[in-house]
């Protein structure tokens, strides 16, 4: 597959294109059906940490600055998801501990979030460089370890 | 997937709540809103997600506020991927899962 890119406003009504574009993606890659499932849930699950999060600490950036981009690739046997913002450095790797002031949910579902990434991906690593990014890691052939033709 | 849809419709004390497309962040505020109406004057509720493709850790965390309040939630028609979702949470053993809404009703009455 063609490395391929979606960038879009970092708002909530946003997740279920960004769903739909990395379903398409990991179709295109050779991913199972189930394999499918997860990277579309991780997705979900780490865009919306970073639209709750990327922003929250600078009210004075324009709307049209506020975005989330999705980058799909395929690398070797591994497909790939870059999800970066512009936002202040916010690493989803190391969530600190809830701040109670905040929604009893929110708090709540938080470090679930981050379990399910962790759980149905096979690497997670977050970058800064005048912005941050998540980069999530899928095997695309787990159990034969062969690339598809 | 789409965005989620609910519906609600009570008979013989027990409300059952169906649930189409995806509860994700952005639509777990209706959710949550449709099981808070939903608990105000029904204690026993199922939860239809036979056409339900996906719920975020958002989405769960309105339904433990629901579990919360005291009220019986079941849930029917779960498909495999959320059924691994539940598993991996460890919420398989916090709602009882059936195959139909009408088993599920009758498990609650």
């Amino acid at each position: 597959m063609a490395r391929r890119t979606l960038r879009v406003t970092a708002d909530t009504s946003q997740l279920s294109p960004i769903r739909d574009f990395v379903g398409e993606c990991a179709r295109e890659a050779g991913l199972s059906d189930e394999a499918i499932a997860d990277v579309s849930m991780a997705v979900d699950e780490s865009a919306t940490n970073i639209i709750r999060h990327a922003y929250r600490e600078d009210p004075d950036i324009p709307e049209e600055d506020r975005w989330l981009e999705v980058e799909a690739d395929r690398e070797g046997d591994d497909f790939i998801l870059r999800l970066r913002d512009r936002g202040k450095s916010f690493n989803p790797v190391n969530v600190p501990p809830p701040d109670m002031e905040r929604h009893l949910e929110e708090s709540r579902t938080h470090g679930l979030g981050l379990y399910v990434v962790q759980t149905f991906m096979d690497g997670v690593e977050h970058h800064y460089s005048g912005g941050n990014e998540v980069v999530l890691r899928k095997k695309i052939n787990p159990a034969s370890g062969k690339t598809p033709g | 997937m789409p965005g989620a849809v609910f519906s609600v419709t009570t008979s013989g004390g027990i409300a059952v709540i169906s649930i189409s497309g995806s509860v994700d962040a952005h639509s777990t505020p209706e959710f949550d809103r449709k099981l808070k109406e939903t608990i105000s004057s029904t204690k026993k509720i199922v939860l239809d997600v036979s056409k339900m493709d996906y719920i975020a850790t958002s989405g769960l965390g309105a339904l433990m506020a629901a579990r919360s309040t005291g009220a019986a939630v079941a849930l029917a028609g779960m498909n495999d991927n959320v059924k691994k979702v539940f598993t991996a949470m460890g919420f398989i053993n916090v709602f009882k899962l059936y195959p139909s809404t009408e088993q599920a009703k009758a498990a609650l009455g």
